[in-house]
């Protein structure tokens, strides 16, 4: 149960979202931008680190949808997803996106974690500097829509039905788009 | 030393926001409406809020940029602040 007064049926991010369509913006805005616009790195890649940051954090909301919409942009593959959270060492994606879930893995322990010898090795496998800083800032945004979700007690539904094709609605409309369906219609765009 | 190749002269965030303008607006907006807008308590009194996370974090250039808006009215600390 929420620890206040959420809008009622709407879990995880969104009733938080919904209670504060001012901060609702720039969080939809940042996220867009950071997972769903144009990049180096495909949305899957991206959408593969905010699923890892989000398990190391322990939200299963986060956790779930993100992995949701992972394996709808990688052709419905749940068990790499699983692999990557599990295990993504050995887990059938590029060198690359080890070494930048690496850099993000430490972030989410505390940003002071990350060494230059961790950006150098991102950087020999062919990172460039914007996917390493938007690598962190990810994994920095990560941690704080994880403890926002979680810091709320938002309503986390258990049903993975709902995330699968919650995860799908996202991976092919995005978040702003995908917000206006339950944000009011003057907040979004 | 930034562990990229961050634009110079720039402190703490107000480096990470120059890299990417993308980013800049959405990761930046947030802090200004929880700590600067009108709201209850006063904008002063939020920026403690602040300041104790970053202590807890030991983000240096955060603890102290939160501290300073703490002291000042809350126009000339929204002019002031870049984070």
């Amino acid at each position: 149960m929420p620890h206040i007064a959420l809008p009622e049926g709407l879990p995880g991010i969104r009733g938080a979202l919904a209670f504060r369509p001012e901060t609702a913006k720039p969080l939809n805005e940042l996220v867009e931008v950071l997972l769903f616009g144009p990049h180096t790195l495909t949305p899957g890649e991206r959408e593969l680190i905010a699923t890892y940051v989000s398990y190391l954090n322990d939200c299963h909301f986060c956790q779930s949808i993100h992995g949701a919409i992972a394996a709808a942009h990688l052709d419905g593959d749940e068990e790499l997803v699983r692999r990557v959270k599990a295990d993504f060492q050995h887990a059938n994606v590029s060198e690359k996106l080890k070494a930048l879930l690496v850099i993000a893995g430490k972030v989410q322990r505390g940003g002071k974690n990350v060494t230059a010898a961790d950006v150098e090795e991102a950087r020999s496998l062919g990172a460039t500097d914007l996917e390493i800083h938007d690598t962190v800032l990810i994994a920095a945004a990560f941690c704080m829509y994880n403890r926002y979700v979680d810091g709320l007690g938002t309503w986390q539904p258990q049903d993975e039905a709902m995330y699968r094709e919650r995860g799908k609605v996202v991976a092919r409309e995005g978040y702003i788009q995908g917000s206006k369906s339950y944000l009011p219609v003057a907040t979004t765009r | 030393m930034p562990q990229i190749a961050l634009p110079e002269g720039r402190p703490g965030i107000g480096a990470g926001l120059a890299f990417c303008p993308e980013t800049t607006d959405p990761a930046r907006e947030p802090a200004h409406i929880l700590l600067h807008e009108p709201g209850i308590p006063a904008a002063a009194g939020r920026e403690p809020i602040a300041a104790y996370v970053s202590l807890r974090y030991s983000a240096c250039v955060c603890r102290r940029i939160c501290a300073v808006r703490r002291r000042l009215p809350a126009t000339e600390a929204g002019r002031r602040g870049q984070g």
